[in-house]
């Protein structure tokens, strides 16, 4: 064996490897395919040359080995333009794949006019087509190197592998004719590096893995969410994000939630992705979403943890992203949320510079103490305090889903009062109670769209209530609205236990928690009410047992260990409850 | 629309390709008309070609299940891990006080789960009946409904397995009848029938018919089902 076919051979088996690697670890099923194309289209034209020059294939074969590197350097032109410009493929795959289509042409014209592999890189059509599109994928790698901020790194190793096969094909072949040396005809001893640096490229901007696939349809329907735009949504917290996901996925439009961390819940039809800490998190946030906006024209896309992107990618590529998303949107009639929580107010004029459609949101935690202070004045933080106590929340994690505890939670209050207050005062609370029902209710029933309008309880002047207030005052003449407060204080502290203890098993297992729950305190006796911190203890040894037992069924040991893991939480979080309680 | 094959010789042909991806089945009959065995196939040879697939278990213990399986050729190990057995039915022996835990619940949490580390495209669900009895249904065609919708959203192709009456005959014959107790034949959106019918004076024949498969161009007619290394669904010859 030679040199030349020596170096060959070792650059087949590389790229063997590498084509597996990215056909086994891609998750862009088209960059994939192209890549998989031109790895062993790359191939077939080094083993045609170590077999023509080691003599067990016939030399006449080598029309083949010409067909398959005109095939190669097509699709390297391919597979350069889909790395870089992946997102928006699906419209402009077939334009991409036209180049193929002189092939069959050439390989036709070849014999007649004496096209072979030694003159392949020669002044004519056969090489003019080659020049094309090498030319073609150096072309575009500069412009994105020189244009963009977000495929800058990615151009660089695309432009890297590009010219290594320009110096490795054309380039070394006009040094060995001009040193009257024999042409390896047929070997582009550059081949594993291309392939190297055309593989890292995809797996840099691979897609996160998905929490679950949904099958490939199209979705038109109704919804809050206009599509082909993304929205940007300006809240403090994303509550009206996620609240938009679960809705929207509750109506059965496709849709994705992209965070930094994996949501503790698996709610059914909606798809989560976790960005991992990397700086290339901004490229893989644009393909995760354009690749499922893709795969769902008319889709939603929510991505809650965009400060999260553009602290680890930096604010200039994330918005480039964003950008290059908004053009995805448009081509599938899709949505995308970008939510503006974590966001500093520099990097959030930024955005607003985008001049992406832009819905300031209110906080619901602010707006539920907005409309209980219409109704019972100053100490509605009181209030809400003794509500977020009870429930074991913290002030900013309340939302819309929580209206009906609220409200619940206001008539248990009044039921208290019953014996303490009497006769108009008592009938005053329960109306005030009444009122502010009603208005929390219709404002937990607001939409995203709806609440964007700016009609915020926290918003309406505080004259309007003024005379509502004075008539809570005459009923109660200041003394039952203390009255008032010292049993929501006393609800508060009664019912904590089995609130938190149904929020930890709910966060832990799903919707499926509190039946698991009610189900530990049946069996001692109980009635969620008369919950006491003893019980807590026997619940946490009692489910940790059941729980236990739940992993020993599963016969995946990845499953197991997150079943045990979610039970050694449970327990853990159940005894924290009950030190601090204490 | 996409289809998940049966991989079943001729019921492919029957279902025009396939059961379309995310569909949920119904596959009822008598009992030792092999509902577990063919579900059980459509799995395994499912997951040799690399999908992932989930048999929940709620009456037959896994070793049971495997024994049977093994017996019939389908050896777990050869699915390369693509095959996931949840023996439901030995956690109810292990649970203390099973009859008080809420198995709809328990259903939930494990098939939802389970996603998260293995993402399954097929389920079976081994028995209907069976939950239904565990779970307790107050309001079964309320909850049968329920149950069937939150499948849907799962978004992996399902096959529940419906307990179906032997007559007097020695078969279900299915004709004019319901193919489902509560009405959850209407809620699928296809059904598998299978019967074991009468041939000649001592003989008995297993037999399927598709009686639903939304979406698809099917044959509605009876076939023969054959287990002869594997199964087969021929035409009837009389």
């Amino acid at each position: 064996m030679t040199p030349a076919t020596i170096t060959t051979a070792v650059g087949i088996l590389v790229g063997a490897w590498l084509v597996a690697l990215v056909v086994l670890r891609g998750r862009r099923r088209w960059l994939r395919a192209t890549y998989a194309a031109c790895g062993l289209a790359f191939l077939v034209m080094g083993v045609g040359f170590v077999g023509i020059e080691e003599g067990f294939l016939d030399p006449a074969r080598e029309d083949i080995v010409l067909g398959t590197m005109l095939l190669a350097y097509a699709l390297t032109a391919i597979l350069v333009v889909g790395l870089i410009h992946g997102e928006t493929l699906p419209r402009g795959r077939a334009a991409g794949f036209l180049l193929l289509a002189p092939i069959p042409f050439l390989a036709y014209l070849a014999p007649s006019e004496g096209w072979t592999m030694q003159t392949a890189y020669e002044g004519n059509l056969l090489g003019g087509y080659l020049v094309l599109c090498l030319g073609l994928a150096l072309a575009e790698t500069v412009y994105a190197r020189l244009t963009s901020r977000l495929y800058a790194a990615q151009s660089f190793w695309l432009s890297l592998g590009v010219v290594a096969l320009i110096v490795g094909g054309p380039i070394y072949t006009y040094e060995l004719q001009a040193l009257a040396l024999p042409i390896t005809a047929g070997a582009n001893f550059a081949t594993p590096l291309a392939l190297a640096a055309f593989a890292l490229v995809t797996l840099q901007a691979d897609p996160v893995p998905a929490s679950t696939r949904l099958a490939r349809s199209r979705w038109s329907g109704p919804s809050a969410l206009r599509g082909g735009e993304p929205i940007v949504f300006e809240e403090t917290r994303p509550k009206y994000a996620v609240r938009a996901a679960t809705m929207e996925a509750a109506r059965g439009r496709p849709t994705m939630v992209i965070a930094r961390t994996s949501p503790p819940l698996t709610t059914s039809g909606l798809v989560t992705g976790t960005i991992l800490p990397n700086r290339h998190a901004a490229l893989r946030l644009l393909t995760t979403a354009s690749e499922f906006l893709a795969d769902h024209p008319g889709g939603l896309v929510v991505l809650t943890g965009f400060a999260d992107v553009v602290a680890m990618s930096g604010r200039l590529r994330t918005f480039e992203a964003a950008i290059r998303l908004k053009h995805v949107c448009k081509d599938t009639r899709s949505t995308a949320v970008f939510s503006t929580s974590r966001l500093s107010d520099s990097e959030r004029r930024s955005l607003k510079d985008l001049r992406l459609t832009w819905w300031s949101l209110p906080d619901p935690a602010r707006e539920i103490e907005a409309i209980l202070s219409q109704s019972f004045g100053s100490g509605a933080p009181h209030l809400l305090e003794a509500f977020c106590r009870a429930h074991g929340l913290r002030h900013e994690d309340v939302s819309t889903d929580h209206v009906p505890a609220v409200i619940a939670f206001l008539q248990r209050t009044v039921a208290e009062l019953t014996g303490a207050v009497e006769g108009g005062a008592g009938h005053g609370l329960k109306v005030q109670v009444e009122a502010a029902s009603s208005v929390l209710r219709a404002f937990a029933d607001q939409d995203a769209s709806e609440a964007s309008r700016g009609r915020w309880p926290s918003r309406r002047p505080a004259e309007a209530d003024r005379e509502l207030l004075v008539t809570a005052a005459e009923y109660w003449k200041g003394k039952e609205m203390e009255e008032l407060f010292a049993a929501a204080d006393a609800v508060g502290d009664r019912e904590p236990l089995y609130e938190k203890a149904r929020a930890v098993f709910v966060e832990e297992l799903g919707d499926a928690g509190e039946g698991v729950l009610r189900t530990q305190i049946a069996r001692l006796g109980k009635k969620p009410e008369d919950l006491e911190k003893g019980d807590i203890v026997r619940i946490a040894d009692r489910a940790s047992v059941d729980l236990a037992t739940l992993a020993d069924v599963v016969d995946l040991p990845k499953e197991k260990d997150r079943l045990q893991r979610q039970v050694d939480e449970i327990r853990l979080r159940l005894e924290r409850i009950v030190r601090e309680d204490a | 629309m996409k289809r998940i094959p049966t991989l079943v010789d001729g019921l492919d042909e029957v279902l025009n390709g396939g059961v379309p991806e995310g569909h949920v089945v119904l596959v009822s009959g008598a009992p030792g008309t092999m509902k577990t065995s063919l579900t059980y196939h459509i799995l395994h040879m499912n997951a040799l070609g690399g999908r992932r697939s989930l048999y929940v278990s709620l009456e037959q213990s896994r070793a049971s299940l495997l024994d049977h399986t093994d017996g019939l050729g389908y050896r777990l190990d050869d699915a390369g891990g693509n095959l996931s057995i949840l023996d439901l039915g030995t956690l109810r022996k292990k649970l203390t006080g099973s009859g008080e835990q809420p198995w709809m619940d328990l259903f939930k949490l494990y098939t939802q789960g389970i996603r998260k580390s293995f993402d399954y495209r097929l389920l079976v669900l081994d028995s209907l009946d069976a939950l239904e009895i565990l779970a307790k249904f107050r309001e079964a065609r309320k909850d049968m409904f329920t149950l069937i919708q939150w499948l849907r959203g799962l978004g992996c192709t399902t096959f529940l397995l419906g307990e179906l009456p032997t007559d007097a005959t020695g078969g279900s014959n299915g004709r004019g009848t319901a193919y489902a107790k509560h009405k959850e034949d209407y809620l699928a959106d296809g059904i598998v029938h299978l019967r074991l019918a009468r041939q000649g004076e001592f003989g008995m024949q297993r037999q399927l018919r598709v009686v639903k498969m939304r979406g698809t161009r099917h044959d509605t007619g009876y076939h023969a089902l054959v287990f002869d290394n594997g199964f087969k669904v021929t035409r009837i010859i009389a």
